[in-house]
């Protein structure tokens, strides 16, 4: 089993694609490497891809908007791409808004919402 | 309405780890998707069971999840269209759900998740029963086959079963989690290493603070306890001795002794040593030559030698080294001048050993501490000493010249007391007479007041022990006060109420306490005052005695000072009304000898004094003839003429005495010393003798003794000691009668007739 998901860094963006089925460790350890690449690279935008997640539970949302918080703190703005239909049904019927987490359809919107930034 | 109810299980699986969790709902979605859920249902359905195996993991600390299809049978419906459910259960056994209706509320805030697992999971699936107790929580999650999908029967539903199961369940990711666990573990282990290290290391700084800190007070308590030492001593040996001693001590010197610069030559002089090895400083001279610590020792610095033998340098040590002896090695030297309020060295202290380095940097601050507090108080007793010298030289002085001044008073009293009498003068002399009289009497109270004082204060002053009649006593000093009592036109009251009133003292004294307490309320009354004189009792068996006065009072702020030497309420006092201000210090004095207490009590200026004395009362009552000395004795039927040896080396006393016993009809012989008395006594047989005590040849006791191996001729002794033991003293070598100087020339004449009359009955 992996235990580390990949953080890559473009430019001023660190790009992740979560492909797998995370258990909570792994988020967080996902959570505290992005937090310390962002510091360390100094990265003004992070892309999320979780176009490969076909469920996002209540504790991979809490994961997913503390990134977003932290990130803000360390100036910088996250975008979570590729949610899949199902699953943002799923997240609206559990009751989980995401509040303060960018999201777009896809890499390229994601992009593009953090180029503007 | 009946119905069957067949459950086929699917799968069971454990939740001990975190991958368990995911595990489980990989399951939940691949099973979903088998028996015919769309995709956003099988969403649904991972993300319920996601949300409850992981409550059931964090918070119940794992449990296990099983499988099952469940098929209803109710006769109504076709086979393909009976109710068919996903059947998940999540057991635990932990503590229960605490707070189930808040959490179904959705007022409980969770901890790990977004507050929303079991609500959550109640939106997702279409039934969710829960069961929870102490013993565990069972949870049941429920989906129903959507309508459009086929209905399994047992056997597909076996199908599925092995389709999925037979994935023989990985270890890996057990393995993976124990590594992880492992290495988390590992990494926890560190850390504890090093706070634990950390740890060690703050201790060891601590315990060397600690030990700082105890060494700290473990200084200042030894300060503390030498200035104790050195200020409880004003003696100035004795706080060298306590300096020396404890220094020595504290230092861990082989010896140790204090010098000090003194005298015209400003020599060193060696006061005291201590320590084991202190008998070696025996050989040096007791006093060395100004220069011996050298010119700079001045400076007031220490001067600290670890090691004599690797220190060329000449300095005080090796002077001290060199002065102590060939034969002794001084290695270790310390040497701290003591200096004075004005910067001056008044002294020094030296430490020696013959181990090196002996002196610790410790030894050095706190006896460099001492020598502060040392010369302060070698300066305290310095001054102490000159004071007590002072003090000392003082009452010397006041003693030798309250007896110079008394002697030459005792003849002009006898004469003038005579010259008052004697009818054979013009009224106008003798009034003049008694003004004289009655100043030299004064003068003469205030010298007897002063010897007094002085007795006290030298503490040796004796007294007699006798039944004393109170009253007879207070009737005796009213007489003797009345006519000054009369010239204030002061009303004197008696009200001797007390039904006991013999005490046991010396009568003399408290006559003379009494006196003295009348005298100051009458002194200090203004004219027409009103004096009263109470007695008492007071439990247990104390006599009260008062006098009250309506007189100037005395302020409350000097009401506690009244009784000490020389105190007369204000300045004002001493010009105004005369005398020492002496009388009441003596007065207490005599009562505290007595066992008694005398206090005054004023209610401020204008206001009236009464002074109270409370004696204890003797257990048996005096005789009636035990009365006070002074009692007056009318009409003593005086023997005519008397054939009298009178001795005594004062020329003008045995002048004016013979004059007095000669104008009293007697012959008088005189003898100035012992020879002569005793030639006298030799020659002629005289009817009585009268002699002083202190002669410049013998004592008047060796006289009598001599006298009384061929003579009976009754004797009188004159003393200036009048203690009981004297007056045995004189009985014991044969004198009749002791009369204590200054003569009362009446009560000479009183002893003079009880002798010569015993001696005619006789």
């Amino acid at each position: 089993m992996q235990d580390r998901i990949p953080i890559l860094h473009m430019g001023s963006c660190l790009l992740v694609t979560i492909q797998v089925d995370m258990h909570d460790r792994l988020a967080l350890q996902l959570q505290d490497d992005l937090t310390e690449r962002i510091s360390s690279t100094g990265a003004k935008g992070v892309l999320i891809d979780i176009s490969s997640l076909e469920m996002v539970d209540s504790f991979i949302g809490r994961v997913l908007g503390n990134i977003s918080s932290m990130a803000r703190v360390l100036d910088a703005k996250t975008v979570v791409v590729g949610m899949q239909p199902a699953v943002a049904i799923t997240l609206v019927e559990l009751g989980l808004s995401l509040v303060g987490v960018s999201t777009a359809l896809n890499v390229e919107k994601g992009m593009k919402l953090l180029a503007n930034a | 309405m009946s119905s069957d109810l067949e459950i086929v299980p699917l799968l069971k699986l454990d939740l001990r780890t975190e991958p368990d969790i995911v595990t489980c709902r990989q399951h939940a979605r691949q099973f979903a998707a088998g028996l015919g859920f769309d995709l956003q249902s099988q969403t649904r359905i991972s993300t319920a069971v996601s949300e409850v195996a992981r409550n059931a993991y964090q918070y119940a600390g794992g449990g296990d999840a099983e499988f099952q299809v469940e098929s209803e049978y109710d006769g109504l419906h076709r086979f393909d269209q009976r109710r068919q459910a996903l059947v998940i259960i999540l057991r635990d056994q932990g503590p229960g759900i605490k707070d189930l209706a808040t959490v179904l509320s959705g007022n409980y805030r969770s901890t790990t998740g977004m507050g929303v697992g079991l609500i959550g999971a109640r939106r997702l699936m279409d039934a969710v029963e829960i069961d929870s107790s102490s013993a565990g929580t069972v949870i049941t999650l429920r989906k129903n086959l959507p309508a459009k999908a086929s209905r399994k029967t047992s056997d597909e539903l076996k199908k599925l079963v092995v389709e999925q199961a037979p994935k023989p369940p990985s270890n890996d990711h057990i393995i993976t989690e124990v590594q992880l666990q492992n290495q988390e573990l590992l990494g926890v282990m560190e850390e504890v290493r090093a706070r634990q290290e950390e740890l060690t290391q703050l201790n060891k700084e601590l315990e060397q603070t600690n030990s700082g800190v105890l060494a700290l007070y473990d200084e200042l308590e030894t300060l503390h306890r030498v200035g104790l030492l050195l200020a409880s001593k004003i003696d100035q040996r004795a706080v060298i001795q306590a300096l020396i001693e404890a220094t020595t001590d504290l230092t861990g010197a082989e010896f140790g002794t204090c010098y000090l610069r003194g005298g015209v030559q400003e020599d060193w002089t060696r006061y005291a040593s201590a320590g084991p090895q202190q008998a070696l400083l025996q050989c040096l001279p007791e006093i060395e030559h100004p220069d011996f610590f050298g010119p700079d020792f001045g400076s007031g610095a220490l001067e600290h030698i670890p090691d004599h033998s690797i220190h060329a340098e000449p300095c005080c040590c090796s002077r001290f080294a060199k002065a102590l002896f060939p034969g002794v090695t001084l290695r270790s030297c310390l040497t701290v001048p003591l200096v004075d309020s004005d910067l001056a060295v008044i002294g020094a202290l030296v430490f020696g050993s013959a181990e090196p380095c002996i002196f610790s940097e410790r030894s050095e601050r706190i006896v460099a501490s001492i020598a502060v507090q040392a010369a302060v108080a070698i300066d305290k007793a310095r001054l102490y000493d000159s004071v007590k010298a002072a003090s000392e030289a003082k009452d010397k002085f006041l003693a030798m010249i309250s007896h110079e001044l008394r002697t030459p008073l005792t003849p002009v009293l006898n004469i003038v007391s005579s010259l008052h009498q004697d009818a054979s003068l013009p009224p106008t002399v003798r009034e003049d007479m008694a003004v004289v009289l009655r100043n030299v009497q004064l003068e003469a109270r205030l010298i007897d007041d002063l010897l007094d004082f002085h007795r006290i204060i030298k503490g040796n002053l004796s007294f007699a022990r006798e039944l004393v009649d109170v009253h007879a006593m207070i009737h005796n000093v009213m007489e003797i006060c009345t006519s000054d009592a009369t010239s204030f036109s002061h009303d004197l009251q008696l009200h001797l109420e007390s039904s006991r009133h013999t005490v046991l003292g010396d009568p003399a004294r408290l006559q003379q306490v009494l006196w003295n307490v009348l005298k100051n309320a009458i002194k200090f009354t203004p004219r027409g005052g009103r004096i009263i004189v109470r007695t008492g009792i007071q439990e247990p068996a104390t006599l009260h005695i008062s006098v009250t006065d309506n007189g100037r009072g005395i302020e409350p702020e000097l009401l506690q000072g009244i009784f000490g030497a020389f105190e007369q309420g204000s300045v004002e006092g001493i010009t105004q009304f005369g005398g020492l201000g002496l009388g009441l210090a003596i007065t207490k004095a005599f009562i505290d000898k007595h066992e008694g207490s005398v206090m005054a009590h004023s209610l401020g200026r204008g206001h009236g004094t009464s002074i109270n004395i409370h004696l204890p009362l003797a257990e048996t009552e005096a005789p009636e003839v035990a009365r006070a000395p002074a009692a007056p004795q009318s009409s003593v039927q005086q023997p005519s003429s008397l054939s009298i040896l009178l001795i005594d080396d004062h020329t003008d006393t045995l002048w004016s005495l013979s004059r007095l016993l000669k104008r009293h009809g007697h012959t008088v012989t005189t003898a100035s010393n012992c020879a002569e008395a005793l030639e006298h006594s030799g020659q002629t047989v005289f009817d009585l003798i009268i002699s002083d005590l202190g002669l410049p040849d013998g004592s008047g006791l060796d006289l009598i003794r001599e006298i009384r191996k061929s003579r009976t001729t009754p004797a009188i002794a004159l003393s200036g000691y009048g203690m009981e033991s004297d007056v045995q003293k004189s009985t014991d070598a044969g004198f009749e009668a002791h009369l204590t100087k200054p003569i009362v020339f009446q009560s000479l004449l009183r002893t003079i007739a009880a002798l010569t009359q015993a001696g005619t009955a006789a």
